[in-house]
């Protein structure tokens, strides 16, 4: 399956650009290649796809001159998960730092195939767009890296990067990534860095290049209250005895006050807030408002947390959202009760340096001091949540990554952050964190399934 | 696909800058 279109073999100095420029065909030659692989995480018909992609990822890493190209297996012999590809190319000198670049090679699903305008997994060229799926997400943005390495090696004449470089192109994250915080842990020795780039994430604009700085964490619960031990008949006991539902509507409408900030304690004891500096580079994108409200499933007014703008509240405020809520009767007709129970499910949005556990802690405390007596309280979450993760912009390697984005793009670079979160994220004060730097592309998507 | 080139130039570039840049090495405290 694996062609290389890409000539390697000759290493002159010459100007990046130039490399590039000359490279450009052979370059989307392999890309149109490894696209045409679907490798489709989600679906189990495709899973032989995922591993021939890390196959076919691995062989070009490996002719692009990668020293040491890995594919590592993720899950249990019993319950084995999608393949991993890591790639390590040392700098010449040992003091120079390392750098870990995270990707992934799987794609999303391609259902409801009557929406695309084309076969997902043969790429199509439209205008200066190269469609397919994972084109944009992420296959795209992670082997351009591999072109980026040569270019810089050809910049140089060198025969070893000027930092360590090492990939690590996840294969699940488009079915959550069930094993990645446990991949983590097993090759923390492996993949010790001083700086990451996060390849996956969106560039605000063509014209307007950015640096996503953050992306928010998340945790999640469902909370259950339990009154009588049946349904009673409200002629009966209504008015004599606790309403759950009455109680859940109570507890949930409590969660947020009038400024819309959120009412669990401690909630914001961590948050790092945003800098002035911040602030007035967010304020400097080109936002328009009616377009996101029409985005945003044609919402018909912005809302959310007073003093904060709406780009700050989806990127750099924390939030609890109640996705849904039920109990009691509600099928046709009436049905004059008091129910014996209610339901709903509540998630928060991080940020840094918000801790999941400590929010889930908050939200057991927030439950008990607002369950009327009477009423029984469960609260229940699933796994460990999805830390916040944040680097300053005014830190080393994020300026560094500015200044390489603005002397490729010829124009300033902004900074933005990411509203959801990708696996195994850190927050900026963890103990032994390395450096967070999302690099993103915009979408090249004219039609919403193309990319 | 022009995007994906210049990509590919931040790229080639972003390793020299941080080569340059001393704050980010071994043992400076980001690690």
């Amino acid at each position: 399956m694996h062609g290389v279109n890409i000539g390697w073999e000759a290493i002159t100095v010459m100007d990046a650009r130039d490399y590039i420029q000359e490279q450009a065909a052979g370059f989307f030659g392999d890309l149109k290649e490894w696209l045409s692989i679907p490798s489709i995480s989600a679906d189990p018909g495709h899973h032989g796809d995922v591993r021939a992609s890390a196959d076919w990822l691995a062989a070009h890493l490996r002719t692009t001159g990668f020293p040491q190209v890995e594919i590592w297996e993720t899950g249990t012999a019993d319950a084995p998960g999608l393949p991993a590809v890591f790639a390590c190319w040392p700098a010449a000198d040992p003091a120079a730092p390392t750098v870990c670049v995270y990707g992934h090679h799987d794609v999303q699903p391609v259902e409801p195939l009557s929406e695309w305008d084309f076969p997902p997994f043969e790429p199509t060229q439209i205008g200066d767009a190269l469609l397919g799926r994972g084109a944009s997400d992420d296959k795209g943005q992670v082997l351009l890296h591999a072109l980026g390495l040569r270019a810089c090696l050809a910049a140089s004449g060198a025969s070893a990067p000027p930092v360590t470089i090492k990939l690590l192109i996840e294969g699940e994250e488009e079915s959550g990534s069930p094993h990645f915080a446990q991949l983590l842990a097993a090759r923390a020795d492996r993949l010790a860095c001083d700086v990451i780039v996060v390849s996956d994430t969106t560039m605000w604009a063509a014209d307007v290049p950015s640096l996503c700085t953050g992306m928010r964490g998340l945790t999640a619960a469902e909370i259950t209250l339990r009154g009588p031990d049946t349904d009673l008949h409200s002629g009966s006991f209504g008015g004599g005895v606790p309403n759950p539902v009455h109680a859940m509507a109570a507890l949930l409408a409590g969660l947020h006050d009038g400024d819309g900030r959120v009412t669990v304690p401690g909630f914001y004891d961590n948050v790092v807030n945003l800098t002035a500096k911040e602030r007035e580079l967010f304020a400097r994108l080109p936002f328009d408002e009616k377009a996101w409200l029409a985005d945003a499933g044609n919402s018909q007014a912005v809302a959310g947390e007073s003093g904060y703008t709406t780009l700050e509240r989806i990127w750099a405020r924390p939030t609890a959202e109640i996705n849904g809520m039920w109990g009691g009767y509600t099928g046709p007709g009436g049905k004059t009760i008091v129910p014996r129970e209610a339901h709903a499910k509540v998630s928060f949005r991080l940020v840094a340096d918000q801790d999941p556990a400590q929010v889930l802690a908050g939200l057991h405390e927030y439950v008990a001091a607002h369950t009327p007596r009477g009423i029984e309280a469960a609260v229940t979450s699933e796994g460990p949540g999805v830390r916040p993760s944040s680097a300053p912009m005014d830190s080393p390697a994020v300026q560094a990554g500015k200044r390489a984005v603005e002397r490729a793009f010829g124009t300033e670079a902004l900074f933005t952050r990411e509203g959801g979160q990708r696996p195994g994220g850190r927050s900026r004060r963890d103990p032994g964190r390395p450096t967070g730097l999302h690099r993103g592309w915009p979408e090249l998507r004219p039609h919403p399934r193309a990319q | 696909m022009g995007m994906l080139l210049k990509g590919a130039e931040a790229v080639a570039y972003l390793w020299q800058e941080l080569a340059l840049t001393a704050e980010v090495s071994p043992g400076a405290g980001t690690r």
